[in-house]
């Protein structure tokens, strides 16, 4: 056996790192005022404060997201910390363990850019330290995930956004139009019932299928700014190697689910709000690809999904049919670009009642203690839509799910997927 | 040696030997003949394998599992396919039998497994396939601390009281971790019979273990647990007594589950009474969700006194947790509520009922409309419509006449959740007698609602006084115009003076324009107005037609180019300078290289720009375009957008296009800028930005930049792309960490005690210390002293380093212990830097002098695999793969490890940029064999049987067919010839490495024009920068063009497939298709390099290694014809 020298990379056990970190941040650390006693607690002020957990690739732009004030950053990675530190001024403290972001009090929404495996770890521990919760995409990595996160929000009564934003923000995706005439034409019925949507790269949405894992990698010494034992968390232990973390972690379903675990929610979400299915999920879903390998995320050609009332959704991988419609129903169509083939569709759409009014501002959302647009209860529906599609992908064949128990029906390897137990001590409480 | 018999077994046949197959070694043949196809294109070939394999059997089975090795130990892909298609093949429904003879397989396999990875692997799949017969099995590997979690994951997963009791009987032998594992996987499972082995460990002194305990007997809720859990204890760390209340109700939800209400209503009532304070009040909330869950409509007062709460977070949970107890009385109880509270809170209830949909609130929401309280007023609006819906207008329009700022835009968009044949008629006779904010919203709602008759009103308002009506009466007329109305909305134009009346009424004329539905006929009535119009309405006409697009308004634009008028012409080179479609990108081409004025110039060179950017075409095709515009006359500076445009482009030709300009003065900073944005991110498909040539041309981008803030940043992104690349630095710019002092040479410290060693290092580390230190970032040395070693030793590897010496100053770098790659004045000593100085059978000067004046920076970039040798120096390869003599024992080849040194030879020296790559040795993986699919080897791994030619320059070694190019020059050929076929096989380069494959090729003449040469080269290097893509790698040599950057690293094996099919070949590197591309079409009107191809012709001929003076490796060469 070839042993790789590490003299260059000392490999540091998370244990002495994190003795390390905390004996670093000790002198700096705000205790809870329950441990330091005193008075009462000062009343919430307008400005909300936050943390961003995770601050590689996407955290870097929630530094910057508005509506709030950044007290905290938090990453396993001393690079990412160090470099986000530098970026933000300050006034902001680094941690490496989200745990100590949440002890404390003067923090009053956490970000989660983590990979997709600490999402609903961190969501549920955020909203049971009484924080409400701005998370990436997808929601959670699994459906049995997404339901404790449904759960822990609200029991807890906390706000929770999910980072997409295409069923509210103009122009949303490659369809190239405003989502909000598309929801008031089919739900106006102008389309008829049921609806077939189409997500290919010809109705506005390319599956980024370079999102793949690779297979066979050779273990390679952990860079010492990395705490990789953290990083992995709940995902089973393998050894390391660059390809599985930073950016590539996409194409793993130990931490994600390649391009459609990645991005299947900004495209499917709009889709979920547009047929009205907030509140629901899919009763049939169907897979066309290669076959997948256990570790490494590939590519797929088409998934096919029904709901109970015969709406369909396909997710075209291959572009197959250049001159798909995105939405379709037995009474016309609308293509990329809002083009449809209903006569006066335009001025027929206008006259049409506006959707429900969605709350768009987070700030606001905690504020009132309303639930956001896309909340814990719709991003769960959609990321399901997602983990469905994971699913079907790698197990190959017809699956057939039940929207309230959230299982499928008549096959327990499909239901093993949906939850997976996590690595000790991490935990779950559902 | 399994291995082994299976290669043997599919070579011998393939080579034409019968060979006497035990039945051992046919079973794996078969395996591996099915593995082969794995990963299967479609679910139902998947199952089509692994029914093959089952069908073979138990053994075939643990033959598979067998293939499948530890990380790192070879590329087991297809093995790891074929596992877990069989454990998803075995779990379709109705496959019980199969699922469990799998299991079993599955489970004596991980018996055998001696590598914990391979053992998680097998146990993760077991989580999937096994049930309650795969408990027992399991149990031995729940004491184990690395096999603990896995095998407890597959147990939870199996789940029922055979698990759990496995679980519950491993917690008392197993070790620390192990027994976290166990604890916490027995939470769970949630089964009561795990408490009494977890209750003891609550108290343990271990944290983790306690605090595991805790979360399982929360998670369980047996009323065993509950003194336990509802006394936190003091002495615990922070975050335990933090999670107290969360687990205690965590508890108490289980308990109500089980049916024990009383018990966990009481646990939940003390934390409802504990928990208020503000920044705890989640717990609160959480416990009167459970209140509610276990209470139902009992709950109400509850919730009702909840609604009391100072504290919103609290109060906004009561109000979402309302939903839970329906009914019209219910709602009643909340109106009667809402009269008794602050108006905050009043708000709340109100918007909370709206949400309720229970028509029963109405009147009370009505009334709230007219609150004096203004937020209760704004959450009275839009509930109002939920419970009312159209029957509430007339209530709205009241709120109208003294809506107040915030309560504008809260109207207006309850208004447009009506229907249009609703809204419309209300709120039109509103418009003349309301304050302008109030009529602004109005008419926008006209727009939106498409109430195009009553457009005259909205003309009329466009004209008023009030500058926030006319500005929403002219977004309105953008919804309602359309071909009709141009005329109006032109003159307007023309009038209007200004800037946003001029945006709004540009917008409106374009919107006008797009909406007629026919694509043919769109813009016709904008260009019936630009007719024969004076020249300020064409100028304003001109400018909105960018916004239109279209085929023939594009040819009215580019007519207008042409006008004797200045300003008219300046306008349609502006609109065609914006147009919206690549169909102006010709246009905008000519009038670049026809306008004799430079703001024409440079607005069509922006627009051509843009829109080459905006194509679909691939990276070529756009690189080729802005190319055309580089060739064109004119300033240079004029040409920085197409620098730019480069710049956007990410292939490897733009980093080689943009790098030529970093030596033009005007276009420099164009150029460096345009480098540091394709290079400030690389994705993993874009290996070729962590090459060299990136590196080098990077470095001289950092050279060029004056301002020291930029030069950090492009500092940075060249250590970024170099770390991508595999490199790591040597040297950290601050400090001496990873160096060490010289302790003799190699041959003399071999022979060294430990202990002796030991303190000569510590003494040689102290002299170290005296004379080598950093100084402003450089790696410095006084002149006097030793050399500098690093501390660990490297194989393989390429290395950078920048050095720099005084005159008649003497260095040189030591590979592996040895002397040397030189260093010296190139003034004194006119052969130059960078020669193998101590070799005495080959080479030991450089090729050429590429020294730059001494005094300024040098920078080597040096190979060196196996015992060969490649210096680079400034660019210039000064060194090619030579052989690296043993100086300290002549009559050895050099050390396969050793250290690399920094030679101490008097005077100072300094160094910077140092970073070292190291190229992996060779690992054989296993047979690649493809039998299934018809390809059989054309090289059977041990001689060149088969092959003719310079068989002295090829020569097989080690399963390879390795070129060496001193021995003998020539090609390489098959003995037969080949027509239609697959041609597969493996390659590894040395640096600038030149070879290529021939097929239908005749044995004599030079391959390349009298067959066909596929391109072997590492093109990479930077003595190829000046190649053209018909020499890339991959290309059809002089023919076809290739893409470029999809080899791997030196020194890495790379994997190639070569179709030729007819007329059509296609080359496939790394999974990258470079080259698919019709002969026919490809040599039409002659072949891109001018030179004759007579073998573009032949249908037949050999398959050669055309030899070009470089060493070469190729494996694994197979091949299927096609018949």
């Amino acid at each position: 056996m070839k042993e790789r020298p590490t003299s260059h990379s000392p490999r540091i056990s998370r244990r002495q790192f994190a003795r390390g970190a905390a004996a670093a941040a000790g002198s700096l650390m705000i205790l809870p005022r329950r441990v330091l006693g005193g008075p009462g607690t000062t009343p919430p002020s307008d400005t909300l404060t936050k943390a961003v957990v995770g601050v590689g690739g996407m955290g870097r732009s929630h530094l910057a997201y508005g509506g709030s004030v950044l007290r905290a950053v938090c990453d396993v990675d001393r690079g990412h910390l160090a470099s986000a530190l530098e970026a933000c001024g300050p006034g902001v403290t680094g941690y490496h363990d989200f745990r100590e972001v949440l002890e404390r009090p003067d923090i009053d929404v956490v970000h989660i850019a983590t990979p997709p495996h600490w999402h609903a770890l961190v969501t549920v521990a955020a909203a049971e330290a009484g924080k409400d919760v701005w998370c990436e995409k997808p929601m959670t990595r699994t459906i049995g995930e997404g339901r404790a996160v449904v759960a822990a929000i609200e029991r807890t009564g906390r706000v929770l956004r999910v980072n997409t934003w295409f069923r509210f923000e103009e122009r949303f995706y490659g369809l190239g139009t405003d989502v909000k005439p598309v929801k008031k034409a089919v739900a106006g019925g102008l389309l008829g019932w049921p609806i077939k949507a189409t997500v290919s790269a010809s109705t506005g949405f390319d599956w980024k299928f370079f999102w793949t894992g690779r297979t066979s990698l050779p273990p390679e010494p952990v860079p010492p700014e990395l705490d990789y034992d953290f990083w992995l968390g709940p995902a089973p232990f393998k050894p390391y190697h660059p390809h599985r973390v930073h950016g590539t972690f996409r194409g793993y379903w130990d931490y994600d689910g390649g391009g459609l675990g990645d991005m299947g929610m900004h495209y499917l979400d709009p889709v979920q709000y547009v047929l009205g299915k907030d509140d629901t999920s899919p009763v049939e879903v169907w897979a066309d690809g290669p076959q997948q390998h256990p570790d490494a995320c590939g590519t797929w050609r088409r998934i096919e999904m029904r709901y109970a009332d015969g709406c369909t959704i396909v997710l075209d991988g291959e572009d197959r049919d250049k001159d798909a419609p995105f939405l379709e129903g037995p009474e016309g169509k609308i293509f990329r670009g809002f083009r449809s083939d209903i006569p006066h569709f335009e001025e027929k759409v206008a006259s049409l009642p506006d959707p429900e009014p969605q709350v768009t501002d987070f700030a606001e959302s905690v504020r009132t203690r309303r639930r956001f647009a896309l909340n814990e209860r719709n991003g769960h529906r959609s990321c399901t839509l997602v983990n469905l599609g994971k699913v079907a992908v790698q197990l190959g064949r017809p699956l057939r799910f039940d929207p309230v128990e959230q299982r499928f029906v008549g096959d327990e390897e499909a239901n093993r997927l949906v939850d997976q137990p996590m690595r000790a001590p991490w935990r779950l409480s559902a | 040696m399994k291995v082994l018999a299976v290669s043997l077994a599919i070579a011998l046949p393939a080579s034409g030997l019968a060979a006497p197959a035990s039945p051992r070694a046919d079973l794996a043949a078969n395996v591996s003949s099915i593995i082969d196809r794995f990963p299967a294109d479609t679910p139902a070939h998947r199952d089509s394998l692994c029914a093959e394999i089952l069908k073979l059997g138990e053994e075939a089975v643990a033959e598979v599992c067998a293939r499948v090795v530890p990380p790192g130990k070879g590329d087991d892909a297809k093995a790891r396919f074929a596992v877990n298609g069989l454990a998803v093949y075995v779990t379709r429904p109705g496959a019980e039998g199969e699922r469990a003879f799998f299991a079993r397989a599955l489970l004596e396999s991980l018996g055998r497994a001696s590598d914990d990875q391979v053992a998680a692997f097998f146990l993760s799949q077991v989580q999937l396939v096994g049930r309650r017969e795969s408990v027992r099995p399991l149990e031995k590997y729940l004491g184990d601390e690395k096999r603990a979690g896995p095998a407890a994951a597959a147990l939870l997963e199996i789940g029922g009281p055979e698990a759990t009791a496995a679980l519950v009987a491993a917690v008392d032998k197993a070790p620390r971790d192990a027994r976290l594992v166990l604890v916490q996987s027995l939470g769970e499972t949630r089964r009561r019979e795990a408490v009494r082995k977890i209750l003891p460990l609550a108290d343990s002194a271990d944290d983790g273990l306690r605090q595991a305990a805790l979360f399982a007997l929360a998670n369980i809720g047996d009323p065993l647990a509950g003194p336990v859990l509802s006394r936190p204890r003091l002495a615990a760390p922070y975050r335990e007594r933090a999670q107290a209340p969360a687990l205690y109700l965590l508890y108490a939800r289980r308990l109500v589950e089980s049916g024990r209400t009383a018990e966990g209503l009481e646990a939940a009532r003390a934390v409802l009474e504990n928990y208020r304070r503000p920044e705890e009040s989640q717990h609160a909330s959480a416990a009167l969700a459970l209140v509610v869950s276990a209470l139902g409509a009992r709950a109400l007062p509850d919730l009702l006194a909840a609604a009391d709460s100072s504290d919103r977070d609290f109060r906004g949970s009561a109000l979402m947790l309302a939903s839970k107890v329906p009914g019209s009385e219910a709602t009643l109880r909340w109106v009667e509520k809402a009269g008794t509270v602050a108006p905050d809170a009043r708000a709340d209830i109100v918007a909370m009922l709206g949400r309720r949909g229970d028509a029963a609130a109405l009147p009370f929401v009505r009334e709230s409309l007219r609150s004096g309280q203004e937020p209760v007023r704004l959450a009275a609006i839009p509930a109002a419509v939920r419970l009312g819906a159209e029957a509430v207008l007339p209530d709205l329009r009241q709120s109208l006449a003294s809506a107040g700022e915030k309560e504008i835009p809260v109207l207006k968009t309850a208004l447009l959740g009506c229907p249009a044949d609703r809204v419309v008629p209300l709120i039109v006779p509103l418009l003349d007698a309301s304050p302008p904010p109030v009529e602004a919203a109005l008419v926008e709602i006209l727009g939106e609602k498409g109430a195009r008759a009553e457009i005259e009103r909205v003309y009329r308002l466009a004209e008023g006084p009030d500058a926030a009506v006319r500005e929403a009466s002219l977004r309105a007329l953008g919804h309602l115009a359309v071909d009709a109305d141009l005329p109006r909305l032109v003159a307007m134009l023309e009038k209007a003076t200004e800037t946003d009346q001029v945006v709004r009424l540009r917008e409106a004329i374009a919107s006008a324009a797009r909406r007629n539905p026919d694509p043919e006929t769109r813009g016709d009535a904008l260009l019936d107005l630009l007719k024969d119009a004076a020249p300020a309405r064409k100028v304003a006409i001109l400018q909105v037609l960018p916004r239109v697009g279209g085929e023939r308004p594009l040819r009215a634009v580019v007519a207008e180019t042409r006008s004797p008028d200045p300003d008219i012409q300046a306008a349609a080179v502006g609109a065609l300078s914006r147009w919206p479609e690549g169909t102006a990108a010709e246009e905008l081409l000519r009038l670049a290289s026809t306008t004799r004025s430079r703001d024409h110039f440079r607005s069509a060179v922006q627009g051509y720009v843009r829109l080459v950017g905006r194509s679909d075409a691939p990276g070529a095709k756009k690189l080729d375009a802005l190319r055309r515009v580089l060739a064109l006359p004119g300033e240079a500076a004029d040409r920085k957008p197409v620098l730019a445009g480069i710049a956007r482009v990410r292939e490897p030709e733009s980093l080689h296009l943009l790098a030529r300009y970093l030596d033009d003065p005007s276009l420099r900073d164009a150029a460096a800028s345009g480098l540091l944005d394709l290079a400030s991110r690389q994705d993993p498909e874009e290996p070729w930005l962590s090459g060299h040539e990136a590196y080098s041309v990077l470095r001289r981008v950092e050279a060029s930049l004056a301002d020291p803030a930029a030069r950090t940043r492009a500092g940075k992104i060249v250590l970024d792309r170099l770390k991508q690349g595999g490199f790591l630095p040597l040297f950290d710019g601050r400090s001496l960490e990873g160096w060490r002092g010289l302790v003799a040479d190699p041959k003399a410290r071999a022979k060294m005690s430990a202990p002796d060693m030991a303190r000569a290092q510590a003494a040689a580390d102290e002299t170290m210390r005296a004379h080598w230190s950093v100084v402003d970032g450089l790696l410095t040395f006084d002149g006097r002293g030793e050399s500098l070693c690093t501390a660990r030793d490297y194989g393989d590897f390429e290395l950078l380093v920048d050095w720099k010496i005084e005159k008649g100053g003497d260095s040189g770098l030591y590979l592996r212990g040895s002397p040397q790659v030189q260093i010296w004045d190139p003034d004194a000593n006119p052969e130059g830097s960078g020669g193998l100085y101590n070799n005495e059978v080959g080479p030991r000067h450089p090729s050429e002098k590429a020294d730059r004046p001494v005094g300024e920076w040098n920078t080597f970039r040096i190979v060196m695999i196996g015992e060969r040798v490649t210096v680079y120096l400034n660019d210039r390869r000064v060194v090619d793969n030579v052989v690296l003599e043993n100086y300290w024992e002549r009559d050895k080849p050099i050390y396969p490890t050793g250290q690399i040194e920094l030679q101490a030879h008097g005077g100072p020296l300094w160094f910077r940029n140092l970073f070292v790559r190291e190229i992996p040795r060779d690992v054989p993986g296993p047979p690649k064999v493809e039998v299934g699919d018809g390809f059989v080897p054309l090289f059977d791994g041990r001689d060149l049987e088969g092959w003719t030619g310079n068989t002295t320059g090829y020569a097989a070694e080690g399963g390879r067919i390795v070129v060496h190019p001193e021995r003998a020059g020539g090609n390489l050929y098959t003995t037969r010839e080949f027509a239609d076929f697959v041609l597969r096989f493996e390659f590894r380069l040395t640096p600038a490495a030149n070879n290529g494959i021939g097929i239908r090729a005749p044995l004599d003449g030079d391959a390349a024009y009298t067959g066909m040469e596929i391109q072997v080269l590492e093109d990479g290097s930077p003595v190829y920068w000046d190649l053209q893509p018909y020499q890339y790698h991959g290309s059809v040599y002089g023919v076809v063009p290739a893409r470029r950057g999809v080899l791997r690293p030196v020194g890495e094996w790379n994997e190639e497939e070569i179709t030729a099919m007819g007329r059509h070949v296609t080359v496939v590197v790394n999974g990258e298709t470079v080259v698919d591309a019709s002969l026919d079409e490809a040599s039409a009107g002659g072949t891109i390099d001018h030179r004759d191809h007579p073998g573009l012709q032949r249908t037949s001929g050999h398959i050669g290694f055309l030899g070009h003076g470089s060493t070469v490796e190729f494996r694994n060469v197979r091949i299927k014809e096609s018949r």
